[in-house]
């Protein structure tokens, strides 16, 4: 494997010498380029209390390319589909190889806080969404219940 | 054109010799192909004018088009529209700014001209412009810098920054930039939600300085033709439109852009499921005269219709691996069974060891060859009466490895001439330029026009005569169908006999390759007349065999 670029050494370091709050992301240790995260579902969402675990892999164009992010834990959300695929500008068009690692988590996180369910990915949801939003809210809340509450 | 009339401010701070040389820009602006470029996008509401009609080329079949490649489709079509606004109505912008405009609208220089004389800011931004503002991007080399994206601490770098003055270092735009290059859109500085667009000679710079200073390349992009986003642009263009197709000659990168109401041909070709006229097949070429289908997007495939190839492509898919085993199975002398080794495309083959002369496509005597009655390409079912017991199947994978067989050994011939020729023109090439060099002149390349005719005819009529085999698998028996064997058997001595000429110019025994040219001009040229008229003679009369009736394709095969 190639030497792994001081870009992604840097990122590595800040990650955990100084970790963003409600976020973690731990590097494999047998691939650097492949991070487990967990993200906290923000309070005041039907995600709250929450912890999700997701996997985020920095491709070798990354930064010129978005790093993959897929979510693992299963959640009903109108912009993440059943494959736990994120429908998010910043790591689809509005990519920039000026944003990181932390700021792309940062983003979902915000995401789970303000569900979009006009720009869907998961188009039953988003209809379930539209329809019924107060309905809606009670399944992901008990989804997350179901599938992402804290083990310890 | 004036370059530096309008307000860029662009900085450079390098020594001389790493200074880029503007005059290396070329705008062409050749005046008389204004004509053409009225022909353009499906958008465009000018009618078609019949000068344009008469310029564009007429495919094999009718089929009126334009061959292009990348370079001349830049040239004549994108710069023209620039240089008509440089130097026409928009002369008050520059270069850069007008690049960028025609690209955000589509190459329609019209729509340009609307929304400038309608809100010019309002398209600067829309085009990520500076409004009110001079551009300022600046490409300067410093010291000790470390740089945000890609966390490198250089001691000596250049940077690039555009007029927001968002500074990252020059191999961070290089690897962005050719990153972006695929999306073929308007490329916006790296910083996230920042609108600036990277104009078309920044990118040329950027390219050629990285190239030069990282990749230790002296070649650098001498011309607009090779800007690597107007050649992005192009190839996305050509991607999304259906007038558009590339060809599909292996390394070409060349494309037949097809004149008139494009929907209008491609319904009616696609509608045309299983029709029998192949006077609708749409043959054009691309700038290096390769022809293909437009509708199949495959090569010449004459006579055949689209669908039967479409059936032969697939056959001969699922077919693969017991056409393989044939393959490996059949290639040696039949006199003595040594290895044979074939590199030509000739098919006309003398076993090193015993000397048998023999071909390579029926594996009999060639002398066999020399008599007109003979047939080289007729199936034969002779032991069909013997062997009653042989079931259906058998014999049906029998027949279509007897077609298959003369189908692949010409596609490989035509591989094989392709080499010889490819010498051949190295050859004459070489000799040019020593007489060149010499001051001689007692050849021309008038003398040797023939040779590029010769070569074309080879490929063609190899071309033609390997899609016959494909053509008479599916034909259903019949007395024309007798005739079209023997119009195959024609194409098929005249081809060999064309490619036997060009091989033995190449042939070792004879040092004076040029020579051997000269001697065989008369020769090459007849036969090479002879294999058009016999590929016109075969394609014309299934043509009107098939309108008549008088050859048909039987659906049981
Ligand atoms: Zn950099
Ligand atoms: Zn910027
Ligand atoms: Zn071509
Ligand atoms: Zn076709
Ligand atoms: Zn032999
Ligand atoms: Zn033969």
């Amino acid at each position: 494997m190639a030497a792994l670029p001081k870009r992604i050494i840097k990122e590595t370091e800040r990650l955990v010498s100084d970790p963003v709050p409600g976020i973690t992301a731990i590097p494999s240790e047998d691939n650097l380029r492949y991070f487990e995260v967990t993200i906290d579902g923000p309070n005041h969402s039907p995600y709250a209390d929450g912890v999700f675990n997701l996997e985020l892999y920095l491709p070798d164009d990354y930064p010129m390319c978005a790093p993959k992010v897929r979510f693992l834990t299963k959640i009903y959300h109108p912009n993440i589909d059943k494959l736990g695929r994120i429908c998010l500008d910043v790591l689809k068009d509005n990519w920039s190889p000026a944003l990181q690692i932390r700021t792309i988590l940062l983003s979902i996180q915000a995401l789970l806080g303000a569900p979009n369910p006009d720009d869907p990915l998961a188009n039953d949801v988003a209809d379930d969404w539209k329809k019924d939003e107060k309905r809606a809210i009670e399944i992901a809340k008990e989804w997350t219940l179901k599938y992402a509450t804290k083990k310890d | 054109m004036s370059d530096d009339d309008s307000d860029i401010f662009f900085e450079y701070e390098y020594d001389q010799e790493d200074d880029l040389d503007e005059s290396s820009f070329c705008f062409s602006s050749d005046g008389e192909d204004d004509v053409m470029f009225d022909v353009d996008g499906e958008n465009s509401d000018t009618p078609q004018t019949k000068i344009s009609d008469t310029l564009a080329n007429v495919g094999a079949n009718g089929t009126l088009y334009y061959p292009w490649n990348v370079e001349q489709f830049i040239e004549n079509k994108l710069l023209a529209k620039l240089d008509k606004l440089a130097n026409g109505t928009l002369t008050a912008c520059s270069i850069d700014e007008l690049l960028i405009m025609l690209q955000v609208k589509g190459w329609q220089e019209d729509e340009v001209l609307n929304d400038y004389f309608d809100n010019r800011d309002k398209l600067y931004e829309a085009c990520g412009l500076p409004v009110g503002v001079p551009m300022r991007n600046t490409l300067k080399k410093i010291k000790n810098y470390s740089c945000f994206v890609c966390c490198e601490d250089y001691s000596e770098t250049y940077v690039y920054s555009l007029t927001c003055g968002h500074t990252y270092c020059i191999n961070c735009y290089y690897s962005y930039i050719s990153n972006e290059l695929a999306n073929g859109g308007p490329i916006t500085c790296i910083e996230p939600d920042c609108k600036y667009t990277i104009p078309y000679r920044d990118v040329t710079d950027i390219f050629d300085i990285v190239n030069k200073t990282n990749h230790g390349g002296v070649t650098t992009i001498k011309s607009m033709v090779e800007n690597p986003l107007l050649v992005a642009n192009t190839k996305a263009m050509i991607n999304s439109k259906r007038k558009y197709k590339w060809c599909p000659a292996t390394d070409c990168n060349g494309f037949a852009e097809l004149v008139g109401n494009v929907n209008d041909s491609v319904e009616s070709l696609s509608s045309a499921k299983e029709s029998v006229d192949i006077s609708k097949v749409p043959i054009v070429t691309c700038s290096e005269n390769h022809e293909f289908c437009f509708d199949c997007n495959y090569e010449n495939h004459l006579p055949c219709p689209c669908w039967i190839v479409k059936k032969w492509i697939k056959k001969c898919n699922d077919d693969s691996e017991t056409a393989n085993w044939i393959d490996a199975n059949t290639h040696g002398c039949p006199q003595c069974q040594s290895a044979i080794e074939k590199n030509g495309g000739c098919n006309h083959m003398t076993c090193k060891k015993c000397k048998f002369e023999f071909c390579w496509i029926c594996f009999e005597d060639w002398k066999k060859h020399r008599n007109d009655y003979y047939s080289c390409n007729k199936y034969r079912n002779e032991r069909q009466e013997d062997e009653q017991r042989k079931n259906r199947s058998k014999q049906s994978l029998e027949r279509y490895l007897h077609f298959y067989k003369r189908f692949a050994i010409h596609e490989n011939s035509m591989k094989g001439d392709l080499k010889t020729m490819a010498q051949i023109d190295t050859y004459t090439r070489l000799y040019m330029e020593d007489l060149r060099d010499q001051g001689k002149k007692n050849l021309s390349w008038n003398d040797i026009q023939f040779l590029p005719t010769a070569m074309r005819a080879l490929q063609n009529g190899r071309k033609a005569l390997k899609w016959t085999y494909c053509f008479a698998y599916y034909l259903g028996k019949s007395n024309f169908a007798t005739i079209f064997e023997g119009n195959q058997d024609f194409l098929n001595k005249t081809v060999e006999d064309l490619s036997e000429v060009f091989e033995q110019i190449m042939s070792k025994k004879n040092p004076d390759k040029v020579g051997m040219i000269l001697k065989n001009k008369t020769k090459l040229r007849n036969l090479s007349e002879l294999v058009n008229s016999r590929k016109n003679m075969l394609i014309n009369g299934a043509r009107a065999n098939l309108d008549d009736g008088l050859l048909w394709f039987d659906n049981e095969i």
